[in-house]
């Protein structure tokens, strides 16, 4: 295990991780919003449910880039 | 798909207009175009409809009914065994004679309601005394009202007993001069006292009690000026009588219900029915001999509907379709018909506005790419089986037609499920080896590149898909630019592509020089499309491309907590225990197996797909149809 493995693997940890937290506050925000538009119209569940999903995209490629990085340590 | 439409105009006799109605009513493929904008301003002697048909009657009445119906059927239980309609007063002519006869009924049913609910209340309430009325109602039993004395219910602590009650006992019996009476109760978590005193001491007894602390018990409001023997008797009696009434009161409703619920809901759709013949009235019109009306009906149900006027109807009344004219398509409604395997897949479509008219409908192609995007993020043969199985039950417990399309949604998304845990070779995650299963096609855990790069391949193409759909919508449009535009971003994509495959050694050289060339290409034609910002436009459909990777990061995502619920069963010792510990995982992995890749499977095709392409702005095709009678 070299210096530049570790900076590695800190770095995929980071990748994931912000990405994470990123997509966390985004989530908050619009589930709080959401859970608003959901109490005055019911009907609008489906598409709030779909709408909290939409900043995963971050914390997904996240994943991607911190796999990416942990295949480059094998 | 969505259905060609066609504009159709029928003109004829006046005194045909009522069978002209009852034929479209009866069809239901004609959706009527307001004519009321077409006479304003003009001098003619067509007028609205609605005034000219007696048979309708009074929509006022109608509506109260309805209401009064509808409040009714919600009150009312559905038994089981129901008796049948009363065709004689469903089928009456006269609404003065229905609104008598239903009127009545109705007022039986609120009345009873109402009832139940004021017992309701009334036993809820008596029901917060319950430890109240346990403690005294021994204490009180035979006790009489005297005159002129006053009785008080007090609670204290335990902890209090020692000081409070001799207290009591020394302070009242100083100012009563020892005309008192008390009792007392420990029950272990309270001491009830009962104190009994002339009324002329009322108001030093209430200071001393107010000044050490002591609190009186608190009767209901509605019992509040009554002595508190007296209430807490009314309050026991209430507990012991109640729940009974309540149960006969709720058996005749159930009575009632059996004998007129169907009669009501009949009922019900006729006035439905009517309010909306009476609605859609007003936009035909009429002169003292003729009538017209207009419509949108869909182009294959045209010669049907035109056949049956025509053979129904004498020859003086003639259907003829109108031009749909440049500029008019905002004005058309949007029947969404899909072949029967497609249709389910509709649902998702509800949560989106509907497309506008000619654009093109995504179903299909939802239909076929999320159950293949489930079933490769979900992969496992046993979550599939228990998906499937939860399928079959809603198809068989649920009779909706949306609970039906779900659970055919459901089915579909299982069977790929189980195809992809086969081609993964993963059954409740690593179990499949242990029982020598392997991977018909990859074993996902070690292939996480290759399937990334798969997952983005699908990403690609889907979005280029949307893209091609798009140009073929603007050139049907004749906008020439905006497909100019498209091709100019596909370029940009492919050439993005080539350089970058290049770069990773996956391409030979003279791929680096096609990207480039196709890069010098694609600028001049996007930015003279839709200028320069449609640079940007290039990268925001790269991310839409990146972001299908979530097909391979939520899969693995899935099999890691698998294999992590087995080998956290094999760690712990007690066989039992690890059961437990490993069903409770894989049950929770299965929730969110099946609700995250549901989610991100929609999301990828309304977000990254639909983004291409989908014109929505279209108005609901809404056909003038009977949907009750008996």
């Amino acid at each position: 295990m070299t210096i530049g493995m570790g900076l590695l693997a800190i770095g995929a940890g980071l990748a994931i991780g912000l990405a994470g937290l990123g997509t966390g506050i985004a989530q908050s925000r619009i589930g709080a919003a959401g859970a608003g538009a959901i109490a005055e119209k019911p009907e609008v569940t489906g598409l709030m449910i779909v709408l909290v999903a939409i900043p995963e995209t971050v914390v997904i490629l996240g994943f991607v880039i911190s796999a990416i990085i942990l295949f480059m340590l094998r | 798909m969505l259905l060609k439409m066609t504009r159709i105009e029928m003109m004829g006799e006046r005194d045909y207009f009522k069978n002209c109605i009852e034929i479209l009513y009866d069809m239901g493929v004609v959706h009527l175009i307001d004519l009321n904008p077409v006479i304003k301003d003009q001098t003619t002697s067509f007028r609205p409809s609605e005034s000219s048909i007696a048979e309708i009657g009074d929509t006022s009445i109608q509506e109260n009914l309805q209401q009064k119906v509808h409040h009714a059927l919600q009150i009312i239980p559905k038994p089981e065994l129901v008796e049948d309609v009363d065709k004689q007063l469903v089928e009456e002519k006269s609404w003065d004679n229905i609104q008598t006869r239903v009127t009545t009924l109705i007022q039986e049913i609120e009345d009873i309601y109402q009832q139940i609910e004021e017992k309701n209340k009334h036993l809820t309430v008596a029901s917060k005394y319950e430890r109240i009325l346990e403690i005294f109602a021994p204490i009180l039993e035979n006790f009489e009202t005297m005159k002129d004395y006053t009785l008080l219910g007090l609670t204290i602590d335990p902890k209090y007993k020692s000081a409070i009650i001799p207290l009591l006992n020394r302070e009242v019996g100083a100012i009563t001069s020892g005309d008192f009476y008390v009792i007392t109760k420990d029950t272990g978590d309270m001491v009830a006292i009962v104190l009994l005193y002339n009324r002329r001491y009322e108001e030093p007894i209430s200071q001393l009690l107010f000044q050490n602390d002591i609190r009186e018990i608190q009767m209901p409001s509605d019992l509040a000026g009554k002595p508190f023997n007296e209430a807490l008797s009314i309050l026991l009696n209430q507990q012991r009588t109640l729940p009974k009434e309540i149960e006969e009161l709720n058996q005749k409703l159930t009575d009632i219900a059996k004998k007129e619920r169907k009669t009501l809901e009949a009922l019900y759709l006729r006035l439905e029915d009517q309010l909306s013949l009476s609605r859609v009235m007003s936009k035909m019109i009429n002169s003292d001999h003729t009538f017209v009306i207009r419509g949108w009906v869909p182009k294959k149900y045209f010669k049907k509907l035109q056949k049956r006027l025509e053979s129904e109807l004498p020859s003086t009344l003639y259907v003829k379709e109108l031009p749909i004219k440049k500029g008019e398509s905002e004005d058309v409604p949007v029947c969404v018909s899909n072949p029967k395997p497609i249709r389910p897949f509709e649902q998702f479509m509800s949560i989106l506005p509907l497309p506008k008219y000619g654009a093109v409908d995504p179903t299909p192609v939802v239909a076929i790419f999320f159950p293949i995007f489930f079933g490769m993020m979900l992969g496992d043969i046993a979550y599939g089986a228990i998906a499937l199985a939860g399928g079959i039950y809603l198809k068989w417990k649920f009779r909706k037609p949306v609970m039906q399309d779900v659970s055919y949604i459901v089915i579909i998304s299982a069977l790929m499920t189980i195809l992809f845990g086969f081609l993964y070779g993963e059954l409740f995650g690593t179990f499949a080896e242990h029982i020598g299963l392997h991977p018909l096609w990859m074993d996902r855990m070690k292939a996480m590149i290759p399937l990334l790069i798969l997952t983005i391949g699908i990403g690609a193409f889907q979005v280029l898909f949307g893209i091609f759909i798009s140009i073929y919508q603007s050139l049907k449009e004749r906008i020439f630019k905006h497909a100019l535009g498209n091709v100019g971003t596909i370029f940009a994509l492919c050439g993005i592509f080539f350089l970058i495959s290049h770069l990773v050694h996956l391409l030979p050289k003279a791929t680096f020089t096609a990207g480039v060339v196709l890069l010098i290409v694609s600028l001049p034609l996007m930015i003279y499309a839709e200028g320069i910002i449609s640079i940007l436009e290039v990268i925001s459909v790269i991310g839409n491309i990146l972001s299908y990777a979530r097909i391979m990061a939520i899969g693995i995502s899935s099999a890691i907590i698998a294999m992590v619920a087995n080998k956290f069963g094999g760690i712990i010792g007690n066989i039992i225990m690890a059961a437990i510990v490993v069903c409770l995982m894989h049950a929770l992995n299965l929730v969110l197996g099946l609700f995250s890749p549901t989610i991100h499977s929609i999301r990828l095709h309304y977000v990254e797909f639909f983004k291409q392409f989908y014109q929505f702005g279209g108005k609901r095709f809404e056909p003038f149809a009977r949907k009750g009678g008996i």
